[in-house]
């Protein structure tokens, strides 16, 4: 019973730095029991995609059950210090290290219970509204959430285990602690940090080098190579800047002795000075943290709100027929099958375009196969697509437009080929116009390679080439056109399928359907969305709290200063101004950085997003705006709270 | 000239319970002249610490008044006191207590700093730094200082201002003897150029060297010792009779 008091006493005692643990706690059990409740729910589970939308959210599962096991750890890492301590005293006063630990494992058993119970329930009475939402993002229509027993032992055990790793941090603690040394423990001075230009330099240069791959690339594929090298710049930077700059900021700041002696900036700036020390590697974590919250916010919203526009321009029509062997699908086969199902058919056209073959475009525009040697770079692979002269003017009604035997137009998909001849094997193409777009053609499904639609005078150009261009694996490719029908379609869903299951058996024809492929898409980009959203918010509010939670106990340690600075004669408002000002700089800086790394992030993420067929318009710009104003909202909210929490513990009576 | 005068200065503690008070001072009463160096003596728990927060306004009497220069301290409100607190008064604390966040030379402007008065800040830190001898430690940090040399920065820092009083609570209490006596000396030059200063002690080797000591008991004056013409070994023997007679020596 002892042990039982002891536990729970030393919890209630020391509330101020068990209430973020058992916040975040509480919060990771919600979070996680959400998604299990989603995963078994039958509103998911009767969705056309199901399978893929369950494994989308098992996937968020694992990222999130990761990081609630790493926020644990983190909130509770602010307990150590004030748990050694007590410990010590224990110890001091004959506690064996057996009994220590048989005090702590109660503990945990109290904090495990306290918190799944909560969490359960909050899990619970969230679920219901994150499922409409869930449903609604994903395009379902079963709105129905079981509680399923399965979810809650999931979970359960999960953070057993979890809470089981902080006992075993307990244990070690315990079987590492060294009585004498608690004795003995006072405060030490720190000495001024010292400024270092090098690693000042440094770290500029990489966040220079940084921001200036992610503003000059220019083609998509070259983004993705390069995301990955300007990320890791950018990272490094941060950190290096955040631990050295602030002290050369903070130091140049104190050479300007006009500015640095006066009321409002002496004690912040020598304050600061010291605290950067300790703090700069949390914020800058902080920082990328918040960056990563905002960048995924803003390319799941992209995906979301791009993929009407993706799957638009994939689909010209409600309905395609390809006929990969090149014949021509008949229309009157089509239209008999159209009345036979009751469907009404419109804006039908035909369009003939070649498979695509695969080369290795030089920079001076010469389209040459692919041999062991030249493909170098994947950035210098290209496809090829071609379409007679005659094809184009239907496609766009202008019967005048003509090509000489040697002129061809140009359409290049990314916007990068910009030469004025392109030359395919030893025969050269004068491009006498650049297209930007050609109506009526279906966008290629997202992929990796650079690729262009070659329009052509006649098929003697593309039958030259003949089948001199290979795939890597030296096949040869012969150039082939297809035929495909496209147009709209009006009737029930019933009557649609039924029409479409008609050409299910044919030969060489496939049929792809607008409708079915949206529904697959947004079961996929919604649920996509839906945990990104979960995961950011979710973030952003952690982070915020962890802030303050740091700030509180800094409060606490900076209370002998500040008495300090009221017994030499510092009013209330100076305590008062001097606090928000420290606590703006900690809450400001990590989302001012956050903010300009999302800034100059955008031109690389925009050319990455139209890899996958997302162009970036408007609404992205909107909801970017949005998203920094929630944060900065939420982030302001939470200093407000930290700097009047912050005041009450340093403010003296008189 | 009176600079300070207490009148029937009463403070009260309450407990948890509305009914539990606690008396540490009962009523006070004393002036001090201008120029004075008087030393507050009492045991632990006779409430001298209390008479000295009260003058220093850091605690608020429960009645009575303590007048400085014909200013009622118990009436100024809590935004005046903190300015009224740099303007008018020094201190100098048992632990010390300097930044460990700024240098020498910026605890010591710190109060001309909040005060908003940093002109020609330099030559009143140089004339100080000198007569302190602390000129070499200015750019060093408290952590890098022994004891005394903090307490010798404290002093600069309670004096840069000019005040009318410096106050002083048991300012050789955590200092070894010979750390002690030079703090001490350095008081009495002060006051020898007409610094006033009142301090509270328990140590009758620090009290010896001021012009007058008051032993407080029970939250009363109980008994004053004017210097006179003793020299500090007979204002010693005189002090430690005194405490005899008052604690039973328990001092």
């Amino acid at each position: 019973m002892l042990y039982w008091k002891l536990a729970w006493q030393s919890i209630v005692k020391n509330k101020l730095e068990y209430l973020p643990f058992m916040l975040a706690g509480t919060a990771a059990v919600a979070l996680n029991l959400v998604i299990q409740l989603l995963i078994y729910s039958k509103g998911v589970q009767t969705l056309r995609a199901s399978s893929s939308v369950i494994e989308l959210l098992m996937f968020g599962q694992v990222v999130i059950g990761l990081l609630s096991v790493i926020f644990l750890l983190y909130t509770y890492s602010f307990l150590n210090k004030r748990k050694q301590s007590e410990f010590g005293l224990f110890s001091i006063l004959g506690m064996q290290k057996r009994d220590l630990i048989k005090i702590s494992w109660r503990q945990q058993l109290i904090n495990y219970m306290i918190v799944t119970v909560i969490g359960l329930v909050t899990g619970v009475l969230f679920s219901k509204l994150l499922l409409l939402l869930f449903i609604k993002l994903v395009g379902g229509n079963n709105f129905q959430l079981n509680i399923a027993l399965g979810a809650i032992i999931f979970v359960m055990i999960f953070f057993a285990l979890g809470f089981m790793l902080l006992l075993l941090s307990d244990i070690w603690v315990v079987w590492r602690l060294k009585t004498i040394s608690l004795l003995q423990a006072s405060q030490k001075g720190e000495r001024e940090p010292k400024s270092h230009w090098l690693l000042f330099g440094l770290g500029i240069l990489l966040l220079a080098w940084g921001y200036y791959i992610s503003l000059t690339v220019d083609s998509p594929l070259k983004a993705m190579t390069m995301f990955f090298l300007a990320v890791i710049m950018v990272v490094i930077a941060t950190y290096l800047l955040f631990i050295v700059a602030s002290t050369i900021v903070l130091k140049t700041m104190k050479g300007h002795t006009n500015y640095y002696y006066q009321t409002d900036h002496f004690i912040t700036v020598s304050n600061m000075l010291f605290r950067m020390r300790q703090n700069a590697t949390g914020l800058a974590s902080i920082s990328l943290l918040t960056t990563m919250a905002l960048v995924v916010i803003v390319t799941t919203v992209s995906m979301l709100v791009g993929q009407q526009d993706y799957v638009n321009k994939q689909f010209p029509r409600d309905i395609i027929m390809t006929n990969v062997a090149n014949k021509s699908i008949s229309e009157n086969k089509v239209k008999q099958a159209a009345a036979d199902n009751d469907v009404a058919l419109s804006k039908m056209y035909h369009m003939e375009i070649s498979n695509p073959i695969t080369g290795y475009l030089t920079s001076s525009g010469h389209a040459m196969p692919l041999s062991g040697t030249a493909v170098t770079r994947a950035d210098n692979l290209s496809d090829f697509l071609f379409m007679t002269i005659q094809q184009f003017n239907q496609l766009t009604n202008q019967h005048c437009e003509t090509l000489a035997a040697n002129e061809v137009y140009a359409y290049d998909r990314q916007g990068t080929f910009k030469n004025n001849t392109i030359k395919f094997l030893n025969q050269s193409y004068h491009v006498k116009k650049h297209l930007s777009k050609i109506d009526g053609v279906p966008s290629m499904q997202a992929s990796m390679t650079h690729s262009m639609i070659i329009v052509i005078p006649s098929k003697t150009v593309t039958d030259k080439i003949g089948s001199a261009f290979n795939d890597l694996g030296e096949n040869k490719q012969s150039i082939s056109y297809t035929n495909q029908l496209l147009f709209d379609i009006k009737g029930s869903d019933k009557q649609k399928d039924k029409f479409l299951k008609t050409f299910k058996g044919e030969q060489n024809i496939t049929v792809d359907s607008k409708s079915e492929t949206m529904s697959v898409l947004k079961s996929f980009y919604g649920g996509f969305f839906f945990i990104g959203l979960i995961f950011s918010i979710s973030f952003i509010m952690a982070t915020g709290l962890i802030i303050y939670y740091k700030q509180i106990s800094e409060g606490r340690s900076d209370k002998k200063q500040f008495d300090i600075l009221q017994k030499v004669g510092m009013s209330h408002s100076e305590v008062k101004r001097t606090v928000k000002s420290q606590v703006v700089w900690v809450f400001g800086l990590p989302i001012v950085v956050a903010i300009a790394h999302l800034c100059f992030a955008m031109p690389m993420m925009i050319k990455i997003l139209q890899l996958f067929g997302v162009t970036v318009g408007p609404v992205v710009y909107t909801t970017m705006g949005l998203t920094i104003a929630g944060v900065v909202l939420i982030y302001f909210g939470i200093y407000l709270k930290t700097s009047k929490t912050y005041f009450k513990q340093v403010a003296r009576k008189y | 000239m009176t600079l300070l005068k207490v009148e029937h200065l009463k403070k009260e503690y309450r407990g948890k319970f509305k009914n539990n008070t606690v008396t540490a001072l009962a009523d006070v009463n004393f002036e001090v002249e201008a120029g004075e160096f008087i030393a507050i003596m009492g045991e632990s728990g006779s409430g001298k610490s209390t008479l000295l927060n009260c003058i220093a306004t850091l605690d608020k009497p429960t009645t009575g008044t303590i007048m400085l220069n014909d200013e009622d301290l118990t009436n100024l409100s809590d935004k005046t006191l903190a300015s009224y607190r740099r303007d008018h008064l020094g201190f100098v604390f048992q632990d010390f207590n300097l930044l460990d966040t700024m240098s020498v030379r910026d605890n010591i402007y710190l109060p001309l700093v909040l005060a908003k008065r940093t002109k020609d800040k330099s030559e009143k830190l140089h004339r100080l730094a000198e007569q302190l001898g602390i000129q070499d430690l200015l750019n060093k940090y408290p952590y890098e200082l022994s004891g005394g040399q903090m307490q010798r920065v404290a002093i600069g820092r309670a004096l840069i201002t000019n005040p009318d009083i410096l106050l002083g609570d048991e300012p050789t209490g955590a200092l070894d003897s010979k750390n002690a006596a030079e703090i001490l000396s350095l008081f009495r030059k002060y006051n020898e150029s007409n610094q006033t200063i009142l301090m509270v002690t328990h140590s009758a080797l620090a009290a010896s060297c001021a012009k007058r000591v008051l032993f407080i008991k029970d939250g009363m004056v109980f008994h004053q010792i004017y210097r006179g013409n003793r020299n500090d070994q007979e204002m010693l023997i005189t002090i430690n009779d005194a405490t005899t007679n008052l604690f039973g020596g328990a001092m």
